[in-house]
C-alpha cells in the first residue's frame, strides 16, 4: 500500500466510511484528487467519494479546485441521486453501488446529529421557581439548570412510566 | 482488523444478546413466546476483515450476513451496529456461498452465536463473481498464499 493510499483509507476511517484493517482511524488532510488516485488501488475508495462529497465535503481539502479538475463528477453524483435508472458508472464504480452507500452514510450521520442534538426552548418561571431550580442545582451538585430540569424529568418519567 | 473495531463489534453483540435475554425475561412472566437462541453467519468483506490476514482489508460499512436473524433481532442490530457506522445488508438473498463453506466462531454469548465464514471460502465466492472491485484483492490473496505454499 502507497503512503498515500494508507493516508486516504485511515482518513476514511475516521469518518466511519470504510475501514481498513491494520490502520489507525487519523484525521489526516487529504484531497480529492488524492482520494481519486487511491482508488485506484483500493476500488472500494471511489464508491464513498459521492458519499463525502454529498453529505461532508469537508473532508476533502480545497474541494472546489479539485472538482474543476472533474468537471463530470458532480453531475453524475446529482444524477445518481435523483433518476431511478442507475445503469452508468461513478469513477469506474456502478452508480447504484454508489448511493446505497451515500443513503447509508445519510442514515449514520443523521443518527449521529440526532444523538448529539439539543434544542433551545423557551420556558417562564416564577423568581420563586428559580431560585429552587439553582438550590436543587447546587444540592445535587450538577453542572446547571439544564441537567437539573433533566434529571427531574427523567426521574418523573420512570415515576410515572 | 484494528483492535477497537473488533471490540466494538464484541460490544454490539454483547448488547444484543442481553437485549435477547431481557426480552425473553419480560416473555416469559408474560407467558409468551421467547425469542430462540440466534446463530449469525457473517461472510463478505467483513469476514475477510475479521480473519486477520497478514495484508490489509478494506470494506465498505456492510455486515453481509449467510441468513438474517428473525426480525426484532435484525432491527435491535441495525440500532446498534449504526453507532459504529456499520450497516446490515439487507440483499442477504443475493449472496452466494460455496456450499461446503466452514465457519469459524467469533463470539459466543448465552442467546447468540456469531461465526464467521474461513476467508478462502469468503475468496472463492468473490473470484465466482470477479467484480472490479475485488480484482486487486484476489491478486494479492493469490499472490501472498502461493508465495507462502
Amino acid at each position: 500500500m502507497t503512503p498515500l493510499t494508507q493516508k486516504v483509507l485511515e482518513r476514511l476511517a475516521y469518518e466511519k466510511i470504510l475501514f481498513t484493517s491494520g490502520l489507525t482511524p487519523l484525521r489526516n488532510r487529504i484531497t480529492l484528487q488524492q482520494a481519486i488516485d487511491a482508488a485506484d488501488e483500493e476500488p472500494r475508495v471511489a464508491q464513498v467519494i459521492p458519499a463525502l462529497i454529498l453529505y461532508k465535503p469537508a473532508v476533502f481539502y480545497n474541494l472546489d479546485f479539485d472538482l474543476k479538475i472533474h468537471p463530470k463528477l458532480k453531475d453524475q453524483i446529482l444524477k445518481m441521486m435523483k433518476e431511478p435508472a442507475l445503469d452508468f458508472e461513478i469513477l469506474g464504480q456502478p452508480a447504484h453501488e454508489c448511493r446505497v452507500q451515500a443513503e447509508r452514510y445519510f442514515k449514520f450521520l443523521n443518527h449521529k446529529k440526532k444523538k448529539q442534538k439539543s434544542l433551545t426552548r423557551t420556558f417562564r418561571f416564577a423568581y420563586r421557581d428559580i431560585e429552587l431550580l439553582e438550590q436543587l442545582t447546587q444540592k445535587l451538585n450538577l453542572s446547571g439548570s439544564s441537567e437539573t430540569i433533566r434529571k427531574l424529568i427523567y426521574e418523573k418519567w420512570e415515576a410515572v412510566s | 482488523m484494528s483492535l477497537d473495531l473488533k471490540s466494538s463489534i464484541h460490544s454490539v453483540f454483547k448488547s444484543l444478546n442481553d437485549y435477547i435475554v431481557d426480552t425473553n425475561q419480560q416473555r416469559s412472566a408474560e407467558g409468551t413466546i421467547l425469542i430462540p437462541p440466534q446463530k449469525i453467519q457473517i461472510v463478505g468483506q467483513m469476514a475477510l476483515l475479521m480473519a486477520d490476514l497478514p495484508f490489509p482489508i478494506t470494506s465498505t460499512t456492510d455486515l453481509d450476513m449467510i441468513q438474517l436473524p428473525q426480525y426484532e433481532v435484525k432491527a435491535k442490530l441495525e440500532d446498534l451496529l449504526i453507532e459504529l457506522g456499520l450497516h446490515v445488508e439487507s440483499d442477504s438473498h443475493l449472496i452466494w456461498m460455496p456450499q461446503e463453506t466452514e465457519y469459524l466462531q467469533l463470539f459466543e454469548f448465552s442467546n447468540l452465536l456469531i461465526e464467521v465464514a474461513k476467508p478462502e471460502f469468503v475468496i472463492a465466492s468473490k473470484a465466482k463473481f470477479m467484480r472490479e472491485k475485488d480484482k486487486k484483492l484476489l491478486e494479492t490473496y493469490h499472490k501472498f498464499f502461493n508465495k507462502k505454499s
